[in-house]
């Protein structure tokens, strides 16, 4: 057999789908929290399906096996992660407390907070040394004071240190000196070189990064160590692949050298997801929406590939890595409705989270939340919540609902529950404006993915509020990240602050970006990836003289010289105003690059993979039952018809609502659902024009 | 909510669609200010967030106003009102663009903050404005950044653009007045291309708000706007009705004028009469020769600064929040000053300084609401200026630069009831305000930072400490000479503190005269100044322009704190631990302000021993044997609020901290047991820099402490003339 495996390890579920001989199978079983376990449960789940009882054998035969997880993400999001020494240049020791001001947008003066502190101030030193803009040594390197320094943080019990000089990518003589040092007489102490995961200027956030990465360091060292032993004792020959920030995976090993480029790695399996869905369906354009428990993400597909961001934010903090571009707000089915001064309802951003959760959970919780919602307009069967799994109470979600909402609104509870509905597909929607009209796109032009537990209750009202005309809920959506992750590349980026002014000669920018392929032809090599799977992607991030930010854009995948330079020019204000508006490049003004970067993509692509659909021998065509719901965006009731175990297999009207046991998908009035070749199932919404008549 | 339109007899408002309206109004503006900072150059829009976009109807009503500075408020709203007096509606057309920068006649903050209104149309019609506006790297005249401390007129300071100069015309450039404009100003390039992305945020503004038109309808949409509006007010209403009715009068202080160190006063009257509240600036001083003038836009916008957060934090900016509102100055005075006095810094001099004013008056009737809400608006005072340091010149190879250091801003917040003031905040109106990168400076600047700092001797003591503000020198590199314009609007008299807590630390700018600075650094690095030998050490005037800067000078400055909030001897001794390890305090505040003795050589507090030194020093305050304190007060039974710790009982004035009958009638201050000294001095044995002034009118700080149990209750700053 052949075997190619993705496994996303979330907060609640482990996904799995596997691709056996070309043939996808899903699986998912409750994350444990030694993780190993939940991986291989939900691959049990998968083994079951095909009758896989020799394990050894299954294991065998994988042939790829990449793995998203929470691990680095909760550290950061939660702030629990090693104690970190750092070491700045003398005279800077509180740039990570002034934070560039985090101010933050409220004018609510009690809402003003400092970010968190990451390390503690006492764990900062600073070192006498200094370099200049230009790369120059200004005050020499003493290594008997580092030495003095780095001792007194060990003693003092530091798990891991970080070194953040001024300028350091300028010049990383000082910085390498220091990590020769900690290297040679700290062995056992994991360390970050700022010129090494980060070099690029902006020093707080080359400073947030790089204290993170070192403080993160620890955890994984041992979590990926246990994980990968635990595999390889069932016989799992091909190493473990680590999906990354920016949408590609690297080895376990070469992960834990920079383990804070794991952060988000789950969602950025849903981005891959969605290309690979794009390119199977021959759809340039995507919207991805994913709706949990807390939070809603959106993502664009374009020309089959998503968005990559520079300077992405990591919770609270900006950093310099690039990730997917990832729209995220605080809006899921734990977010909580409330009356604010004005006697208006309003949604979030609290949340009840998964305890006590949402008032129909039973479990405590007595503030309405958007389950609640979906449970009293009728959206969601209170007996059939995870298949079942969970029983919701939906007296309770009544009375929240009634006492907090119904009461001082002087709205009847179904009219609530339907405000709550609404104004959540409203904060939805204007995510989804963030990603494409603020980025010069028409969402008009977009097909939108909905996956995520929560999701399919809100597209199709989502992608109305966004003129968008098409929803495909995939048939992979349950597990869309893990399915993500099994189609995805293994990818390097390698980056260098290279400023250049268009003045200059074209050769000169040629050099940099040599030197980086150096680099990268050095991973392909390391990681034996086959010459026709390589593929190297130039990047540089440009902008006008006068700018402040850069915007990124690819470079021609030839040598750099000098009679190249007005194709350039004129492929970046092209880019430039596909984002920004015809006519607003500054074009009297010299073009500068101040990043160039280099991405190495060794493919790993399964080709010609179907989806086994499973759950065969239930009625097609037949509605399992009906059930009366009140449609949040019209007011209306009615009676719809409900089916379950994938009986869609023609053409149906809205309203309609389909129960997987891992989703709920509602279909409203002027809509149609189908499956198509591939089982997903595909929504598609009148036109615009009649949905100004609509209500 | 499309079908309203069929429903329009009705008088009924859906509240869900009512709060669709205010998201999609918060949305456009929004998407305005992301166009413009992804468009704009100057590091002013980028980085710091200076500017502002907003929405307003065909009447010059605020609709919606974006996460950015909150002074404009004030300037923006005076900016289309004076446009409509210039220009009727019914010579506007689709794609016009109407440019404006003078404080006297546009309501402009100062010169530099240039203003574009843009008429929307919908289906032919004029139905809305939108207004962006940005602090633009410079404006033309005498001071580069169009800062001009040594201008007497306005007609030095800047290009002046009154209301109704059209730039865009049917979406076209106007030629002859981009060629006017870009001959005047410095950096013609660079400007031409801001106005530019201010055009642009109008034009995503409209096409947004057309889009939203046509979904629902035009007249449903005015209805529900307007709705908006009135639910915001009733909010206000409320809350100001909450407040007891009364007048109440303070004073703040302008330093200095760019010509000479006086203060200048700003007296307020604040009435508050069942729903609504007025602010009278009569008695405030005459206009004056020097920059620090603050337009009827600016004053305007700083009333609205410093009321939105405290009584409208959780509604929507729009005009029914200020509508209950009234405020009056008389022409010719500092706060609404006429042609021709100079005016390109009177936002961030005079004008915060009615920032501070207003909160100062505020925390007087908000301590006296009986809703204990209200009562948890009060704060310390924010400093409220910006700290300006502006370098020109050339470098040694290359072109002319201007260097407008948005370090300046980093000045401490004002502590608040539960949260210490932030660290290098900004201005209370500069909300999503952020700071450059010492790495950003130096790559577009030739300079090269010594050191940058959160600056210890600025915090302001309290339960609560004020936030810290930013310490920082860089010496010349890559260039021989260049010119240096600053200022420092609080140096002299600092910003208070709230219920206790006292004044934060001021602002000043040093230079170090022909150091060895760069022998010190390749000899091994400095890292405090006693490193540098120096030949002479000149602290400069508060506002001066032109001073020369040489290579081997350093440029020193530093900038204010915040004020704190209640007696810092009721501070967590967990947290002045913290605050001593991470140097965020003087080494021996600890014990001397905040009476904290050290155990486990020096990892935590000895709370025995702290109780002891705490009881010590409150019987020092008063001179006689104390009671004891206690930290957190309820307010009694039957009790009515007077000030954080004290409260009027059975006609008799009490302490909340140990149960002290202070005494009957008069103002309570009156009963206490009080201590005055100047400013500087008392502040400096709290290791908190002030600038001593020594001529008058001087600069005293009046404490006032309970007689029983010696905790501070009060420490105002008062100015003086014996």
């Amino acid at each position: 057999m052949s075997i190619q495996i993705g496994v996303d390890v979330g907060g609640t579920f482990t996904d799995a789908a596997v691709a056996i001989d070309g043939e996808i199978i899903r699986g998912k079983a409750y994350s444990t929290k030694d993780v190993t376990s939940g991986i291989l449960n939900a691959l049990r789940v998968v083994q079951d399906q095909v009758g896989a009882t020799d394990e050894a054998a299954f294991f065998k035969d994988v042939s790829k096996f990449v793995l998203g997880n929470t691990i680095v993400t909760n550290a950061v999001d939660e702030l629990k992660f090693a104690r970190v020494g750092l070491l700045v240049t003398a005279g800077f020791r509180d740039t990570l407390r002034i934070a560039r001001s985090s101010r933050g947008p409220s004018r609510d003066a009690h809402q003003i907070r400092p970010r968190s502190d990451i390390v503690d101030r006492t764990d900062i030193v600073e070192i006498r040394e200094r370099i200049d803009a230009k790369g120059e040594v200004i005050v020499p390197l003493d290594l008997n004071d580092v030495r003095a320094k780095l001792e007194q943080l060990a003693a003092s019990g530091v798990k891991a240190f970080a070194v953040c000089f001024l300028w350091a990518f300028r010049n990383m003589d000082h910085e390498a000196q220091v990590g020769e040092l900690i290297r040679k007489e700290f062995p056992h102490i994991p360390f970050t070189l700022s010129s090494e995961i980060a070099p690029v200027y902006r020093e707080y956030e080359r400073m947030v990064t790089t204290v993170l990465d070192a403080a993160v360091k620890p955890i994984v060292a041992t979590h990926f160590k246990e994980l990968v032993e635990a595999l390889r004792n069932r016989g799992l020959r091909t190493s473990v692949k680590i999906m990354q920030v920016d949408g590609g995976f690297v080895s376990a090993e070469e992960a834990s050298k920079a383990p804070i480029k794991m952060f988000n790695s789950g969602p950025a399996g849903g981005a891959e997801g969605a290309r690979r869905l794009s390119q199977a369906l021959s759809v340039d354009r995507l919207i991805t929406a994913d709706m949990g428990g807390t939070s809603f993400d959106a993502a664009v597909i374009l020309d089959g590939e998503y968005r990559v961001l520079p300077r992405a934010e990591f919770g609270e903090f900006p950093t310099t890595l690039t990730a997917v571009d990832i729209a995220s707000i605080g809006a899921g089915g734990g977010s909580i409705a409330w009356i604010d001064s004005r006697g208006l309802m309003r949604v979030g951003p609290h949340s009840a989270g998964s305890e006590p959760g949402p008032a129909c959970y039973g479990r405590g919780g007595s503030r309405p939340t958007v389950t609640d919602a979906s449970v009293v307009l009728g959206l969601l069967d209170p007996d059939y919540f995870l298949g079942g799994a969970i029983k919701l109470d939906k007296a309770r979600a009544v009375e929240a609902i009634r006492t907090t909402l119904s009461g001082p609104l002087g709205l009847s509870d179904e009219q609530s529950a339907a405000g709550i509905h609404r104004l959540t597909v409203h904060q939805m929607a204007n995510a989804i404006r963030t990603i494409t009209i603020n980025r010069g796109h028409d969402p008009r032009d977009f097909t939108m993915v909905s996956f995520g537990g929560a999701c399919g209750l809100f597209a199709a009202a989502i992608a109305r509020e966004c003129d968008v005309s098409r929803v495909i809920v995939p048939v992979t959506a349950s597990v869309f990240s893990a399915y993500g992750l099994l189609h995805s590349n293994s990818v390097f980026t390698v980056v260098q602050t290279t400023p250049f002014s268009f003045s200059q000669n074209l050769e000169k920018l040629e050099e940099g970006f040599e030197r980086l392929e150096g680099l990268v032809q050095a991973w392909f090599d390391e990681d034996g990836i086959p010459t026709a799977d390589r593929e190297i992607i130039r990047e540089a991030d440009m902008k006008f003289a006068g700018q402040i930010f850069d915007v990124t854009t690819r470079m021609p995948a030839v040598r750099l010289s000098d009679d190249r330079k007005e194709d350039v020019r004129k492929r970046f204000v092209q880019d430039y105003e596909a984002e920004f508006g015809v006519g607003t490049a500054w074009t009297e003004s010299d073009l500068l690059v101040t990043n160039s970067r280099l991405k190495g993509i060794g493919r790993f692509e399964i080709p010609n993979a179907t989806v086994r659909t499973g759950v065969d021998g239930l009625a097609k065509t037949e509605p399992w039952s009906t059930r009366r719901v009140t449609d949040p965006m019209t007011g209306g009731s009615f009676e719809v018809q409900v089916f379950r175990g994938l009986a869609i297999d023609q053409m149906e009207n809205g309203p309609l609502i389909i129960e997987e046991p891992d989703t709920t998908i509602y279909v409203p009035e002027r809509a149609t659902v189908h499956r198509d070749n591939s089982a997903n199932y595909v929504i598609d919404l009148a036109s615009s024009s009649g949905s100004a008549a609509q209500h | 909510m499309h079908n309203l339109a069929t429903k329009q007899e009705a008088e009924y408002f859906d509240p869900i669609t009512v709060e669709v309206v205010r998201m999609r109004l918060e949305t456009i503006v929004s998407e305005m200010g992301i166009a413009m900072m992804r468009t704009a150059g100057s590091p002013v829009i980028t980085e710091a967030g200076d500017f502002n976009t907003a929405l307003f109807d065909v009447t010059g009503r605020l609709c919606a106003y974006s996460d950015y500075i909150q002074l404009h408020i004030g300037s923006a709203s005076v900016a289309v009102k004076k446009l409509l007096e210039a220009v009727p509606l019914s010579q506007m057309y689709p794609g016009d663009a109407y440019i404006s920068n003078d404080p006297h006649t546009s309501g402009a903050t100062h010169p530099p903050d240039v203003t574009v209104v843009s008429p929307i149309f919908y289906e032919g019609k004029p139905v809305a404005f939108a207004q962006s506006q940005a602090h633009l790297m410079d404006v033309g005249g005498m001071g580069p950044g169009g800062f001009a401390p040594a201008a007497y007129d306005c007609f030095s300071e800047a290009l002046r653009m009154p209301p109704g100069v059209k730039v865009f015309e049917r979406g076209i450039p106007v030629d002859s007045v981009r060629l006017m404009i870009t001959n005047n100003v410095r950096l013609p390039v660079l400007l031409w291309n801001d106005i530019r992305s201010l055009v642009a945020a109008n034009n995503v503004g409209a096409a947004r708000l057309c889009a939203t038109l046509d979904e629902f309808g035009l007249n449903e949409f005015d209805r529900y706007m307007q709705r908006g509006f009135d639910m915001a007010e009733d909010v206000v209403r409320s809350r100001i009705r909450s407040l007891p009715d009364g007048v109440y009068e303070a004073d703040e202080w302008q330093e200095h004028n760019g010509h000479v160190d006086d203060l200048y006063r700003i007296h307020c009257a604040m009435t508050i009469a069942g729903d609504r509240l007025t602010l009278d600036f009569a008695g405030t001083s005459p206009q004056t020769d020097g920059f620090v003038n603050s337009s009827w836009g600016s004053t305007v916008g700083a009333v609205a600064t410093a009321l939105s957060p405290i009584l409208a934090w959780d509604t929507p900016l729009n005009h029914g929040v200020f509508s209950p509102i009234t405020i009056k100055a008389p022409l010719n005075t500092i706060v609404n000053p006429t042609s021709p006095s100079p005016i390109s810094n009177g936002h961030i001099e005079t004008g915060m300084r009615v920032v501070r004013l207003v909160v100062k008056l505020m925390n007087m009737v908000l301590s006296r609401s009986d809703d204990p809400v209200l009562r948890e608006r009060t704060q310390g005072i924010w400093p409220d200026s910006w700290t300006g340091g502006i370098t020109a010149g050339e470098r040694e190879k290359g072109p002319f630069f201007v260097l407008f250091n948005m370090d300046g801003g980093a000045h401490g917040a004002g502590a608040q009831p539960r949260l210490d003031g932030l660290d290098c905040s900004g201005m209370t109106c500069q909300v999503s305000h952020t700071l450059p990168d010492v790495e950003m400076n130096e790559l577009m600047y030739p300079v090269l930072y010594l050191w940058r700092r959160l600056d210890y001797q600025t915090g302001g003591p309290g339960a609560q400490r004020g936030g810290l503000g930013l310490d920082f020198a860089w010496t010349l590199h890559d260039c021989r000479d260049a010119h240096q314009t600053v200022f420092a609007p609080t140096a002299q008299v600092p910003a208070e503190g709230y219920g206790g807590g006292y004044p934060g630390g001021g602002s000043e700018h040093q230079i170090l005269r022909n150091t060895n600075i760069m022998q010190a650094l390749r000899a091994g690095g400095i890292s405090h100044l006693e490193d540098i030998a120096f030949e002479k050490k000149e602290l400069l005037e508060l506002s001066a322009q032109g001073i020369p800067i040489r290579a081997g000078d350093i440029f020193w400055q530093r900038i204010a704190g915040g004020g704190g909030y209640g007696d810092p001897l009721l501070r967590d001794p967990a947290l002045v631990v913290r605050d001593l390890r991470s140097g965020y305090i003087a080494e021996p505040a600890a014990y001397d302000v905040y009476g904290v003795a050290l155990a486990e050589g020096g990892q935590v507090a000895d709370l025995e021993a702290t109780a002891g030194r705490r009881a010590e020093l409150r019987r020092q305050r008063i001179g006689r044997p104390v009671r004891d304190a206690a930290s957190e007060v309820e307010l009694p039974a039957g009790a009515e609020p007077v000030s954080k710790g004290v409260a009027l009982r059975d006609g008799a004035y009490v302490c909340l901290h140990c149960g002290t009958e202070l005494g009957v009638g008069g103002d309570w201050h009156d009963h206490c047991h009080t201590r005055e000294a100047p400013a500087s001095e008392r502040l400096a044995e709290l290791h908190v820099r002030v600038r001593p002034r020594h001529i008058e009118p001087l600069v005293m700080l009046r404490e006032d402490f309970c007689p029983g149990c010696g905790t501070a209750l009060d420490a105002q700053v008062v100015v003086k003339t014996h």
